[in-house]
């Protein structure tokens, strides 16, 4: 079986430190079962860490998918769910390596 | 962030992938080895095109049946020396496209970044061989556009339209919306051909007229349209 590595970077837009916290309740809960659908496809989420000291985001999770479309189906369904209008992103998109010949 | 159509741009569904590429050339001043290199590259572009890809932006449009492989040349105008955009039949096409590439020797050629996304609107706009310059844009939406309301941003929808339709209508072509944001920062993805760098330069004085850069940042490549052997310099 291939993996693919996602690595996804998000830091919060001004808009998220002035909601309410029963607001962002709600809204990580819908993020929270993106993740949890994702897993039961086959993903898995290695970890999750702090690099606001060394980037330009606040966050970094590492995943791993089985297809490269349960990645996309991943993010559309975060952006569905509203996730990039409260944070601001970045992700890298990583393939297996080639075999040697 | 969801996808509303506008009066100039219709909803795609088709799965096709964006292939952007950004590349600095290297090895310039190798003169055996980048030949054999641009052979087996271009061995593996004819098979992606038999594979359903297409190779420029008119190709992706329908608006030419050429299939070789097309760029924009920037001329040290930014920090990388060619963009080009192709387009796989999906995501998964594209991925191992790429990787067929890279393998039989682009990397010999060109230091690339990939960048590579499904596409969401159609192409609009009919380039003709006079429009032979390429803008290149990427963009993502701005803290301002995620917090407006759906009325705001509707409204600002029909306001860039009206600079679109100008667009079109001053001869620009452009590639629809491809949706980049899996893959890295840049939320979407276009490109323009113009008939040449006033055009473009008219067209972005018209789209700030409009307030367009209000809800985005942006990030534009400008380029001379050529076949990518022919920028690379490496005919064979």
């Amino acid at each position: 079986m291939t993996e693919h590595l996602w690595i996804h970077y998000a830091r919060p837009r001004p808009r998220w430190y002035e909601a309410a916290a029963s607001d962002r309740n709600v809204l990580e809960s819908a993020w929270v079962e993106v993740a949890a659908a994702s897993q039961s496809r086959g993903a898995s989420l290695v970890g999750r860490w702090n690099v606001r000291g060394q980037s330009d985001f606040s966050t970094a999770e590492v995943w791993t998918f089985r297809d490269v479309n349960d990645v996309l189906t991943h993010w559309n369904s975060l952006v569905a769910a509203g996730y990039p209008e409260w944070f601001a992103t970045t992700n890298t998109l990583g393939s297996p390596l080639p075999t040697s010949p | 962030m969801t996808v509303e159509p506008t009066d100039v741009f219709g909803r795609d569904t088709s799965g096709r992938c964006a292939v952007l590429f950004l590349a600095q050339m290297v090895n310039v001043s190798e003169k055996n080895g980048r030949p054999r290199a641009w052979a087996d590259v271009a061995d593996v572009l004819a098979a992606l095109v038999e594979d359903s890809w297409a190779l420029s932006t008119r190709a992706m449009a329908g608006a030419d049946f050429a299939t070789q492989p097309v760029a924009y040349a920037t001329g040290g105008s930014s920090d990388v020396d060619i963009v080009g955009m192709f387009e796989a039949p999906s995501i998964s096409a594209a991925l191992a496209g790429i990787c067929a590439l890279e393998a039989a020797g682009w990397a010999r050629l060109m230091d690339t970044e990939w960048l590579l996304g499904p596409r969401e609107f159609w192409p609009v706009g009919t380039s003709d061989s006079a429009a032979d310059w390429g803008l290149i844009a990427l963009w993502e939406w701005n803290d301002a556009w995620c917090a407006a309301s759906i009325d705001e941003r509707r409204r600002y929808d029909a306001e860039c339209d009206v600079a679109f339709h100008a667009d079109l209508a001053n001869g620009i072509a452009i590639s629809g919306r491809h949706r980049m944001d899996w893959v890295g920062r840049w939320h979407h993805l276009a490109v323009w051909e113009a008939p040449s760098p006033e055009v473009i330069n008219a067209a972005m004085n018209a789209h700030e007229h409009v307030a367009d850069f209000r809800f985005t940042l942006s990030r534009h490549y400008l380029g001379k349209r050529g076949l990518l052997q022919n920028i690379l310099a490496v005919q064979v």
